[in-house]
């Protein structure tokens, strides 16, 4: 029983498999078996066969699926236009093949303004699936697709990961359209391209590149464009996945891309002659290409006065160094240079020291993943229950570990330091990339003492050196250094000293206002 | 690829093969705040406060705060090895910044504890030298100083706080006292300490500075003259009090029977100093621009004319002189150039020098000098007058 079951299911996969990449027939009825093979055991698919017509009555099927489409709009504008606004209809003469016929109904009688002629099975799943409700006619070997999608999403919220005070408070949702819609609120201009590309072979996702022509090089989109088509995967749930696929070097915490869920960022980095790439049912844009630096860069920074900006940037740079190496320089510190230490402070080190049995190294290692723990278990709990295992994991585990004589205080401040430090760097990857560096540099620090901080920061810059992000060298412009670009990479320009655009290899405009007088 | 695992192996390796031999944990080691050096007999003897660390918070402050080892042997390296026999822990000597030489030390030999200070690398140059006066080290280093915890960081805290204060001594390094020590045409000297009995309670208290010559110590500057040895150095001090007898006299406080005196702050001075050359002979040029203030002042006249602030600046300025010619005077007895006129002489008239260089120990104390100083007064805390009674 199970072999013929099996036998079945597999004619019928085979069926579809081969039915799919068929055109579509002229004769309705073929049509309508095969699309019922097709969206067999689809529950959410409609398929609607109705006659419109009195003298030369047509049979015809809509198809479309449930949730995805506008279904006021397909009553209102398609059944109803068809089958009460006939009238029209009846002026085509009838020596016009049917075709025409199809042609006469889009331009005379759909009142909805996204209609496409459609040829194959595919396009019409394609096309039903992303919310298009289609149109098959009898004798008619071409399918109408009339954009009809609707669904519900998510409205427009303040961006949960990247907050700031100042400037814009929209951020990106899952719908593609709705994305680009935001982009395209700010770039006023048909200069900004929208390129789709569909990818996945199961998902069809639509991954939007998107870049101002005349300032995002040509060389740059053609490589994004060849890797992206290069890409052969069954689905793209997240513009996470294009990542691994754009970076030149996969082997290695550094990573290339940044992303946002700031349209007006998108937009600054597609000013600045990059590219960004939208994913639908994504809210998170990728820029590329991207370098370490910009990773310390808060669009907030524009937005306001510019010596404040500046201080902020800065002061950045010294959390960022501060998460990366206050606990390695702590640990190699007190366990290899004690003379470094003044006397009085040392004193206040060994008094809290006093009874602790694990060696430094060993304390920092179990406070960071502790902290790592807590982070992690902080970002899954439930909202209700998240406070409380802060509480718990905070003062509780700290105070007790503290008390109980496992770590010392001092252990603990220099820990929980490190880590509101690592939370201050903007771009969420680039934290990322800190905290993993800094359990490589504490090793380190913990075998060697202040030469391996030496040496772990040396292996460390030489492999960032390697890394170029889609041609642009990983640590520019500090590294081949272009002090031009420097004085708004480490601090922030004015605004009016903001003349040129960073040079990018390949780019013709890279004036990007009127020096003023 | 496989070139690359292999000199990542490599690498890896070379972190984990080395070990972690230099490491020495925070609780494996106990700090020295101050450590003394003294002979007895042919052995030489060292000391160290170390400090006990307070235990975690929560609990009680351990009784007492620190604890004095010694240990003696023939060399001072070989002793600091020794306390390992009785100490469980490793004494941090770099954490010093005071160390104590015994009187019997210095007046024996200064080299049998020369090399050691130079050649040893957890001896900093920049700890403070202090000399017990009188008693050893030990009775030193075992002092209590409230509301410090060891008498190693109060010694240190005593001598910098002064100098803004009493301003009276000059704080001296090891660094400063070894290249005073190898220097030619200077001597050096060292603040004295010495123990206090303060109603059954010992404290300890500066007293003079001792003056060394060639090897050994060969005497000692008592508190005025070490106000004088201040002076001949620009802002070797940052301000001093010094009382004078008020030049002006005063009705009233004779018929009370009330001393007259008058108390100047000096809050600024410069000292040059320039050899005269004159054939044989050698005269010093002392010349001091120094100003202060007047900050009390024990009787009713006016004080704030420009007659009597004059009267006050010459009194004044004649008080300094007397402080300085007792430095000089002291040292020339002992026959030492703590001053470093030698160094001067060899500055200003290098070929000179040459000449008298070999016999310059012997004609220091005949050299003859000339003081001036000029004593202005800047202010007197906006009160023109003194206190009015009715």
């Amino acid at each position: 029983m199970r072999y013929i079951n099996n036998k079945l299911k597999q004619n019928a996969d085979l069926k579809a498999e081969t039915l799919i990449s068929q055109a579509i027939s002229s004769d309705i009825q073929e049509n309508i078996d095969r699309m019922n093979v097709l969206l067999n055991k689809c529950s959410d698919a409609v398929l609607r066969e109705f006659t419109f017509g009195r003298e030369h009555s047509t049979r015809c099927v809509l198809l479309y699926f449930d949730g995805l489409s506008d279904k006021a709009e397909i009553e209102d504008h398609l059944l109803k236009s068809l089958l009460l606004e006939l009238g029209m209809l009846e002026e085509v003469p009838p020596s016009l093949d049917q075709a025409d016929r199809l042609q006469s109904i889009k331009e005379r009688v759909m009142s909805l303004s996204q209609l496409m002629f459609l040829t194959t099975l595919e396009e019409v799943c394609h096309h039903i699936s992303s919310g298009d409700a289609v149109l098959l006619l009898d004798g008619c070997n071409q399918g109408l697709a009339a954009g009809t999608r609707f669904w519900q999403s998510r409205p427009i919220q303040t961006p949960e990961n990247e907050l700031t005070i100042q400037g814009p408070k929209d951020g990106f949702g899952e719908t593609l359209r709705f994305n680009t819609a935001l982009i395209r609120h700010r770039l006023k201009s048909t200069q900004l391209k929208t390129e789709i590309i569909i990818l996945g072979r199961i998902s069809k996702t639509d991954v939007m590149l998107s870049y101002i022509e005349n300032i995002a090089p040509e060389s740059l989109i053609k490589e994004v464009k060849d890797r992206l088509s290069a890409i052969d995967i069954d689905a793209v749930l997240d513009s996470g996945y294009l990542e691994e696929f754009l970076a030149d070097i996969k082997w290695t915490i550094f990573s290339q891309v940044a992303y946002t869920e700031r349209p007006d960022r998108v937009c600054g980095h597609l000013l600045e002659g990059g590219i960004c790439i939208l994913v639908d049912g994504s809210p998170m844009a990728l820029l590329a290409p991207i370098t370490f630096p910009q990773f310390m860069i808060s669009a907030e920074d524009y937005y306001q006065n510019f010596i404040f900006g500046s201080l902020y940037r800065l002061l950045r740079f010294m959390a960022f160094f501060a998460a990366l190496l206050l606990p390695s320089i702590y640990v190699a510190i007190i366990s290899f240079h004690h003379s470094m230490i003044p006397t009085t402070l040392y004193l206040t080190i060994a008094s809290t020291r006093e009874g602790v049995p694990f060696p430094a190294v060993i304390e920092a290692l179990m406070l960071e993943l502790t902290f790592e723990l807590l982070r992690e278990a902080g970002l899954r709990l439930p909202r209700a229950i998240g406070p409380a295992v802060s509480i718990v994991g905070a003062l509780i585990i700290g105070d007790a570990a503290v008390k109980a004589g496992l770590v010392s205080s001092l252990m603990v401040v220099v820990v929980a330091f490190t880590g509101i430090a690592s939370f201050v760097i903007p771009a969420y990857n680039g934290s990322v990339i800190t905290r993993v560096a800094r359990f490589g540099i504490l090793i380190a620090a913990g075998m060697l003492g202040l030469p391996g901080i030496i040496m772990a920061l040396l292996i460390m810059l030489i492999r960032m050196e390697s890394i170029q992000s889609l041609g642009i060298p990983y640590l520019s412009p500090l590294s081949p250094i272009n002090l031009a670009q420097i004085s708004d990479v480490l601090v922030r320009r004015p605004w009016t000293m903001n003349t040129r655009r960073p040079y990018m290899p390949g780019m013709h405009n890279q004036v990007r206002q009127r020096k003023s007088s | 690829m496989r070139i690359r695992i292999i000199f990542s192996i490599l690498l890896i390796s070379s972190l984990i093969l080395s070990g972690c031999y230099d490491k020495f944990e925070v609780n494996q080691t106990v700090a020295v705040v101050a450590h003394g050096w003294d002979i007895e007999g042919p052995n030489k003897l060292i000391f160290a406060q170390l400090a006990l660390t307070p235990p975690r918070e929560g609990q009680l402050a351990t009784e007492p705060k620190f604890l004095v080892v010694s240990a003696s042997a023939p060399s001072f390296v070989q002793a600091g090895r020794r306390l390992s026999l009785t100490l469980p822990r490793k004494p941090l000597w770099s954490m010093a910044n005071t160390a104590i030489i015994g009187e019997k030390l210095a007046r024996k030999d200064i080299s049998l504890f020369a090399d050691t200070a130079t050649r040893n690398p957890r001896i900093r140059y920049n700890v403070l030298l202090f000399l017990s006066k009188g008693v050893t080290p030990e009775d030193v280093l075992n002092i209590e100083v409230p509301p410090e915890n060891y008498s190693g960081t109060a010694l240190e805290k005593i001598i910098q706080n002064q100098t803004g204060q009493a301003g009276i001594y000059i704080p001296i390094t090891m660094k400063d006292f070894l290249n005073r020590s190898a220097a030619p045409g200077i001597e050096p000297v060292i603040p004295q300490i010495v123990i206090e009995e303060n109603k059954d309670q010992k404290q300890l208290t500066l007293q003079g500075m001792a003056v060394f010559k060639g090897r050994k110590m060969i005497g000692s500057l008592d508190e005025q003259q070490t106000r004088g040895l201040a002076l001949l150095k620009t802002d070797a001090i940052k301000k001093t009090i010094f009382n004078i007898n008020s030049p002006l006299g005063s009705q009233e406080n004779e018929e009370m029977n009330t001393p007259d005196i008058l108390a100047l702050e000096l809050t600024a001075y410069q000292t040059r100093i320039n050899p005269i050359i004159n054939g044989e002979n050698i005269i010093m040029e002392i010349e001091i621009e120094a100003e202060g203030n007047i900050i009390e002042d024990n009787n009713t006249r006016e004080l704030g004319t420009p007659e009597t602030l004059r009267k006050v600046e010459q009194a004044a300025s004649q008080d300094l002189i007397m402080k300085v010619q007792g430095c000089i005077d002291q040292a020339q007895a002992l026959d030492s150039d703590i001053l470093g006129w030698g160094q001067i002489i060899s500055r200003s008239y290098p070929q000179t020098w040459q000449n008298i260089e070999s016999s310059w120990p012997e004609m220091f104390a005949g050299i003859k000098y000339d003081i001036q100083i000029d004593y202005k007064l800047r202010r007197t805390y906006l009160e023109k007058d003194v206190f009015k009674f009715k």
